[in-house]
């Protein structure tokens, strides 16, 4: 440090160097975040976005004292996540027994693996933050179509168009029992979960119609089935 | 008004308000996490005791700073050669105590006085061959523990800024040229030590060939920038960086303060970190200093200035991922002390262990 004068020459030398490429890092930013963003944001999207079909209601038929025959249900399944051939590990079954207490998950593998029906508001609740931090299930909402479908009623009703009994009446009136499924599109994280504040619906669902039949059902007991 | 806008004041004005881009930038990049304020408290702390630092640091006469260097280089010096044997390992690097709650990296914290020991150096050994040696010796030896924690991006900064240092310092241009060499042949035996880094290399490179592998830090870093546009998206709602970039409030700062503010809203912390680096510059030249003072003070500068160059050159894809922080805006006790103490003892090294008003208003009526 002998000399005071190189010292004030490196030392402007050296803070010209640093302007100019904090200059660089400036015009870096501005072609990224203003110049070219559009071509960012596109395989932005085509990673992230999801377009989601959200299935409309199917309506229920009813008969003449509005006793309902077929009508829907929605109830939320647990799946698992797992990659192929992977076993949950014994810190995960330990978690997953802390919600399911009579349930036993070792020898579940893959991903195809039905693991609860029917989870409750309590359970979805439980499972959620775990899935958001990447825990290896998840939750499908799923519609299940319930009737009346018991012999006598079928003798009852008798033939309609193709079918027999309700079945008949779903056919008949499918038209307008279907409705019309919504859109909507929403961001996902790296591990594939829905970022909830992202969510966006482009087209809402239009419900199917509840039909009343021309008939009424004498009833003599309910059986319910799929 | 005048006489409060010196560099001595700037300074810490500055370290303060960049503390406070930090805050935002943490809470943003931590909207959707289980306690998304945790973080946010812990750095407040931290920025509040960085700042008690660096004001008592400045008021230690700077003669005191460079008595205890030796010592205090030699401690913190053996806590990075006891990492192995104690230390944590998180992220695959071993670079961190832990103390209760609290993390503690011994190569963040010990900057200022590594600074010193090797300004020391530059201002006593005669000028040559030897300086050189001693000053590389010094150097080889802080960065050893470093290499093998392994935390190479530290080791960069460090080189690089002893090169700066030595360059500002005076050295001979074959000297320079000695250590660019030598600093060639490092990269050279990391990249075939640990292919790790090579594959970084290649997907800073080539990022289309692995998108999902080693291209994928790169092309995310540019998705969550474009989205921030000219003044960034809704306060808290940085939905990239939560998303997709690996610790949004560490290693990716740079790139969730410009999705959370956009270019126009991230002019203020780049203002604030210019004004802080011209305020060091300004005072390191000043004719009235001593050799020792003013290298520590162009010193801090240039790890300053290092760092956030290639903190955001990551965060831009200008440069491949290293994992270093963004100075006083990364979460990080370690990080915001260190470089708050090391702010402080340059401010010491300007005042001479005067307070900050009565050398301001000397400087000003000299």
């Amino acid at each position: 440090m002998e000399n005071s004068e190189l010292f004030h020459a490196r030392s402007r030398a050296a803070a010209a160097v640093f302007f100019l490429l904090f200059s660089v890092i400036a015009l870096r930013a501005l072609q990224i975040g203003v110049v070219s963003r559009g071509r960012f944001l596109r395989a932005g999207e085509k990673l992230s976005l999801k377009n989601v079909s959200i299935p409309a209601r199917r309506g229920s038929i009813l008969d003449g004292n509005n006793v309902p025959l077929a009508w829907s249900e929605r109830h939320f399944e647990l799946w698992s996540a797992l990659p192929a051939g992977e076993h949950f590990l014994p810190r995960q079954q330990e978690k997953l027994r802390e919600i399911f207490p009579d349930s036993v998950f070792s020898s579940v593998t893959g991903s195809s693996s039905v693991l609860r029906l029917s989870l409750t508001a309590k359970e979805i609740a439980a499972l959620e933050p775990l899935i958001l931090r990447g825990f290896p299930v998840r939750i499908r909402s799923k519609t299940r179509r319930l009737t009346v479908n018991s012999a006598e009623i079928g003798k009852q009703i008798g033939r309609v168009r193709n079918g027999v009994g309700v079945s008949g009446w779903e056919k008949k009136y499918d038209h307008l029992l279907r409705g019309r499924n919504g859109k909507g599109q929403v961001m996902l994280d790296r591990r594939r979960n829905w970022i909830r504040s992202t969510w966006k619906l482009t087209a809402s669902p239009v419900h199917g119609r509840n039909v009343v039949v021309p008939v009424t059902v004498r009833q003599t007991g309910k059986g319910a089935g799929k | 008004m005048k006489g409060h806008l010196t560099s001595e004041n700037l300074v810490p004005a500055c370290t303060f308000l960049l503390g406070i881009c930090g805050l935002l930038t943490i809470s943003s990049g931590q909207s959707t996490a289980d306690e998304p304020l945790r973080l946010v408290v812990r750095q407040f702390l931290f920025l509040a005791a960085g700042i008690g630092l660096l004001t008592l640091a400045a008021h230690i006469r700077f003669a005191v700073w460079r008595a205890v260097a030796p010592e205090v280089f030699f401690f913190f010096w053996i806590t990075l050669m006891l990492l192995p044997i104690f230390g944590t390992r998180i992220n695959g690097m071993c670079g961190w105590f832990r103390i209760g709650i609290l993390s503690f990296q011994p190569s963040e914290c010990g900057r200022p006085f590594f600074l010193l020991a090797l300004v020391s150096v530059f201002c006593q050994v005669p000028a040559g061959a030897k300086r050189l040696a001693a000053s590389a010796v010094l150097t080889a030896l802080w960065l050893l523990p470093i290499w093998f924690q392994p935390d190479f991006g530290t080791v960069m900064i460090y080189a690089l800024a002893f090169v700066i240092i030595y360059f500002i310092a005076g050295a001979p241009w074959k000297h320079l040229f000695l250590l660019a060499g030598t600093a060639l042949i490092s990269g050279v035996c990391i990249a075939a030590a640990h292919p790790y880094v090579l594959r970084r290399f290649t997907g800073f490179l080539f990022p289309d060939r692995d998108p999902a592998g080693s291209g994928w830090h790169v092309r995310q870093f540019e998705l969550a920038v474009s989205r921030g546009h000219w003044f960034g998206s809704k306060m808290g709602s940085a939905v990239w960086s939560n998303a997709y970039l690996p610790f949004s409030y560490n290693d990716s700062a740079g790139a969730t303060l410009l999705e959370t503010l956009g270019v126009a809203g991230a002019a203020v912390p780049a203002l604030l970190f210019a004004v802080l680096l011209c305020s060091l510059y300004r005072i390191a030249v000043r004719r009235e200093l001593a050799g020792q003072n003013r290298l520590f003070i162009a010193g801090t500068a240039v790890f300053l200035g290092l760092q956030v160059l290639v903190h955001m050159g990551v965060n831009l894809a200008l440069l491949p991922p290293t994992g270093l922080v963004l100075p006083f805006i990364s979460y990080g006790g370690s990080s915001m002390t260190g470089y708050c103490l090391m702010l402080g003892i340059a401010l010491a090294a300007a005042n001479d262990g005067g307070s900050f008003s009565t050398v301001s208003s000397s400087t000003t009526t000299t």
